[in-house]
């Protein structure tokens, strides 16, 4: 998968937030839409590559993401010229030597291996894996508006609450603000040991440097030289002769009261050059093993590092997930291809009493719907048990030349309950007489005793549509379930 | 339409639940359903797209009124037992306009305009033979068909009923619309693809697509329930302090505002969720506080201009440390790293004293230092109980809309007694909680990894209940 560049990043975080509040319909057709327009050999599980693909190539017109990139080369420009005018200044101004008093050996070490161990170890400590505070630290904090003031200018006119957000958002990324300001400081570090290294060298080419340690602490020759021993430990191994040796941290003990070395007679100054400047592998050494070289691993760790996040922040990070997944993925949608008109009520039909239904002992004929085939036995008990009515005879719709207009007797309609007042049904009830009661009997033809509560609203439906489509006639619906 | 985008026209009669099923197909919750039957006048086309481009279609037809006048009428057009398809369409040109048979043209219209039918019966209702003029006219079209046992109700009619269909339909598949989850409806748009040769390379890449848009839909669920919980677990809120006033005096201030963010974060992820299954209508229930008691922690801290004051003294501090070793620097290391010392010294001193300036008198500052503090930072809200019952609404949620058919009318419920974390084997809630207790140790933004495995581990679940 293709990692991203810093300046990619930062152009795709400054693209999110513009797009903040947009719709994500409008966003995710839109990212399709690029998607699509893609060069097909992005494979598209390639989300850093299809990300790429959403900044703006132009080179007339440097996006927020290179002038970021730019700004930060400068910066980096400066620290390394910074260090090395430190470094430079430092290890010149440790290393001058007048002729007066030798140079202290262990200022030296204090100095440039020293305060570099301290530094490296409070580097160490900040690396530490980690949960971030709540509360920015005071270095992030400083980082963070140094960045958002830097930003103001990269990014001319953008609201600063979204470039407030943006820098804080950058950190996010598994810690990229951190890893930069780490490499940032390892840019400074490697100049500095690298001029320090250079200006000592300088010294020691150039002019006759007499080295001598000297302290006011109860600090002897021997424990001195078990620490230079164990500094020396890293390179023993392959510059054995560039370990200091007991005699030369005897012999170039240094007092400043007397002005003198102190194994040498009041007023005899001269000792062995190579004892005097013996010191200088030493010291050259230890700036190199505990200045020069964590700085380069760190160095090299850090740019690692920032690759591996540019790299698996295409994957991980869940904003960009979601806009290389809509590049890639189609949008499905649903049209209606004409207005749909919403459910309109059916209009109230005429409100009233129904008709009276004539008491037990009545004859009445049955209109039998064509769908249902009870028997007429059957008919017969039901009709019975349900309204005391005997029946007089059984049509079908076809026989319906036949039903007279009998006033007095009523017209038993029976239909499936499970079926609804359909246009072909009214069309049967219209062609009936008017003078006669129609009773529409409505049955379950597989009643098995259970009641479905949706054959009490279907019958409803009957009364409510017969009584506004039908209103003319004598209608009354009816179940045609046995009463309990 | 080209001809190879398949059209589908559900018919049948009325109130058997056509736009119950084409709103489930179609994912579409405004398709016009109702109770009443003839809610559906109109032939109304739903034209499933694939970036832009219509891989089906499916008409939402008014049903059968009355077939068995309009199969009379039919048969009387008919010169030739081979031109059936004539006599239909000479049926529909005779009535189109007239007052008679509205819905019999209106439905069979778009079949012989080459639509494939899908007949629509209710499985739960007993079958009966006055069925028999609609599926006849249907088979008279000569147009591929398919039968689908819709189940309305409760009753079990179903073998009746495919034995009756299997006299007119090559093909009959029982589709419950109201029940059917994603791979119920994957299931049915296969068995389109059996109707005819011709609809398959489009109907493939429908089913293709929708598979990668349900992975879609349930990572993007998966991101807004996570968002949802790490707003429970960092959102803070920060209060300035009047003279005199302590922290407890404005915890119940700060409790409220916490508990309303959270309810709108919460709202916001619900509809996020409904929004990504396709849901327009629904709502969510809001979060009832009252149950828990909340116990907010309150963080102490001085700020001037976004700065704690102690970080103020410390880059002050370090600021004239810096510009003392310069000093040094250029003394060439013989000043002892005095200059560093002295500068760190003012420039703390001037900090501290600038920073007084701008909140009153040193004195005030010094007061305030050993009184208290001005701004008291107060929350999370969400940890211990109050996260897991947001998390439970989040997913009861999530797994009831990734269940749910677009048919379904009505309000969603989620039931309180159905604790879905609860349920959970250890080893995956012990997940979850360590992922809590990460995250709630962080700032506002959390880092892309926490972010995205948080959000796995709820996509995993969403997976499962699907799967369930």
């Amino acid at each position: 998968m293709s990692g991203l560049g810093l300046a990619d990043l930062f152009d795709l975080e400054s693209l999110v937030l513009k797009e903040k509040g947009e719709s994500e319909e409008a966003r995710r057709s839109r990212y399709r839409d690029r998607g699509r327009l893609l060069d097909q050999g992005i494979p598209p599980e390639d989300a850093g590559a299809l990300l790429q693909s959403l900044i703006p190539r132009d080179l007339s017109s440097p996006t927020p993401g290179t002038r970021f990139e730019a700004a930060l080369g400068w910066f980096h420009s400066f620290l390394a010229l910074s260090g090395l005018l430190c470094g430079a200044v430092i290890s010149l101004g440790l290393l001058h030597y007048t002729g007066d008093h030798p140079v202290n050996v262990l200022n030296v070490l204090a100095a440039l291996v020293g305060v570099q161990l301290v530094l490296l170890l409070l580097l160490v400590i900040a690396l530490i894996p980690r949960n971030r505070k709540r509360v920015p630290g005071l270095v992030q904090e400083f980082l963070l508006r140094g960045l958002q003031r830097f930003m103001t200018r990269v990014m001319p006119g953008s609201d600063p609450h979204l470039l407030k957000d943006l820098v804080r958002r950058l950190d996010a990324h598994m810690g990229l603000t951190r890893w930069l300001l780490v490499r940032a400081a390892q840019i400074f570090g490697v100049s500095f040991n690298l001029a320090a290294l250079a200006g000592c060298l300088y010294r020691i080419v150039f002019s006759d440097v007499a080295f001598g340690w000297s302290t006011t602490l109860h600090f002897n020759a021997t424990t001195f030289h078990g620490i230079a021993e164990a500094l020396s430990s890293p390179w023993a191994w392959i510059f054995p002769h560039e370990v200091p040796s007991q005699q030369m941290v005897e012999l170039t003990q240094y007092s400043h009261l007397e002005g003198k070395y102190l194994l040498r007679a009041a007023g005899d100054r001269s000792l062995n050059p190579w004892i005097v400047g013996g010191w200088w592998p030493f010291l050259i050494l230890s700036i190199g093993t505990y200045g020069l070289l964590p700085r380069l691993i760190v160095l090299a760790l850090s740019g690692l590092r920032i690759r591996r996040i540019l790299r698996e922040t295409p994957g991980r990070n869940e904003e960009f997930r979601r806009m290389a997944e809509w590049m890639k993925l189609p949008v499905v949608s649903t049209r209606a291809d004409s207005p749909i008109s919403s459910p309109t009520a059916a209009p109230e039909g005429r409100s009233g009493p129904d008709p009276e239904l004539p008491p037990p002992g009545a004859s009445c004929d049955i209109l039998l719907d064509g769908s249902l085939d009870p028997g007429r036995d059957f008919l017969d008990r039901l009709v019975q048990d349900r309204f005391g009515w005997t029946i007089s005879d059984v049509l079908a719709p076809k026989d319906l030349d036949r039903i007279q207009g009998t006033p007095d007797r009523p017209l038993l309609a029976v239909f499936s309950a499970w079926e609804e007042p359909t246009k072909g049904r009214q069309r049967l009830l219209r062609g009936l007489p008017k003078n006669r009661l129609i009773v529409i009997g409505l049955l379950n033809p597989s009643a098995n005793g259970s009641q479905d509560p949706r054959l009490e609203r279907i019958r409803e439906r009957w009364k409510r549509q017969l009584q506004r489509d039908l209103g003319d006639l004598r209608l009354r619906v009816e179940s045609l379930e046995r009463r309990p | 339409v080209s001809a190879a985008v398949p059209v589908f026209v559900v018919v049948g009669r009325v109130n058997k639940g056509k736009s119950s099923i084409v709103a489930t197909l179609a994912e579409r919750d405004t398709v016009p359903i109702s109770d009443e039957p003839g809610t559906t006048r109109e032939a109304n086309r739903y034209s499933r797209d694939v970036d832009g481009t219509i891989v089906f279609t499916l008409v939402d037809t008014p049903g059968f009124q009355d077939a068995p006048a309009a199969l009379e009428q039919i048969r009387k057009l008919r010169t030739d037992a081979s031109v059936s398809d004539q006599a239909v369409k000479a049926f529909v040109d005779a009535y189109r306009n007239s007052r008679e048979f509205v819905e019999e043209t209106r439905l069979l219209a778009p079949i012989l305009e080459g639509g494939r039918i899908l007949y629509v019966v209710d499985g739960t209702v007993p079958y009966s033979g006055d069925f028999e003029a609609e599926m006849e006219i249907l088979r008279w079209t000569g147009r591929p068909r398919m039968a689908l046992v819709n189940r309305i109700g409760t009753g079990d009619y179903v073998d009746e009923w495919k034995k009756a269909l299997g006299q007119y339909f090559s093909l009959v598949r029982e589709f419950d619309a109201n029940r059917a989850g994603f791979d119920d409806r994957i299931r049915l748009l296969e068995s389109f693809r059996e109707l005819d040769e011709e609809s398959r390379t489009s109907l493939d890449r429908a089913i293709d697509v929708l598979r990668g848009e349900q992975r879609h839909r349930r990572r993007e669920s998966a991101r807004a329930i996570s968002t949802l919980l790490i707003s429970a677990l960092t959102q803070r809120v920060e209060l300035e302090l009047k003279p005199g006033e302590r922290a407890e005096d404005r915890h119940e201030d700060a409790l409220g505002r916490l508990q309303n963010l959270l309810r709108d974060r919460e709202r916001h992820a619900h509809e996020e969720i409904f929004r990504q299954y396709c849901f327009t209508r629904l709502k969510s229930s809001e979060l009832n506080f009252a149950v828990f008691k909340e116990d907010l922690f309150a963080e102490k801290t001085w700020q001037v201009l976004g700065l704690t004051h102690g970080q103020l003294l410390v880059a002050g501090a370090l600021g004239g440390a810096g510009v003392g070793l310069g000093i040094d620097v250029a003394a060439g290391g013989h000043t002892f790293l005095l200059a560093s010392v002295i500068g760190g010294v003012v420039g703390g001193t001037a900090a501290f004293l600038r920073s007084g300036k701008k909140l009153g008198s040193p004195w005030k500052v010094i007061k305030n230092i050993i009184g208290g503090s001005r701004i008291v930072r107060f929350g999370p809200l969400g940890k211990d109980k109050l996260i897991w019952v947001v998390l439970d609404r989040a997913l009861i949620y999530a797994r009831s809309i990734s269940k749910r058919a677009h048919s379904v009318q009505g309000e969603l419920t989620v039931s309180g007694n159905d604790p879905i974390a609860r349920g959970l084997p250890a080893d995956v809630r012990t997940k979850a909680g360590k992922l809590f207790s990460r995250i709630s140790r962080q700032s506002q933004d959390v880092p892309d990894d926490l972010t995205s495995e948080l959000r796995e581990w709820i996509e995993q679940r969403l997976e499962e209940f699907e799967r369930a």
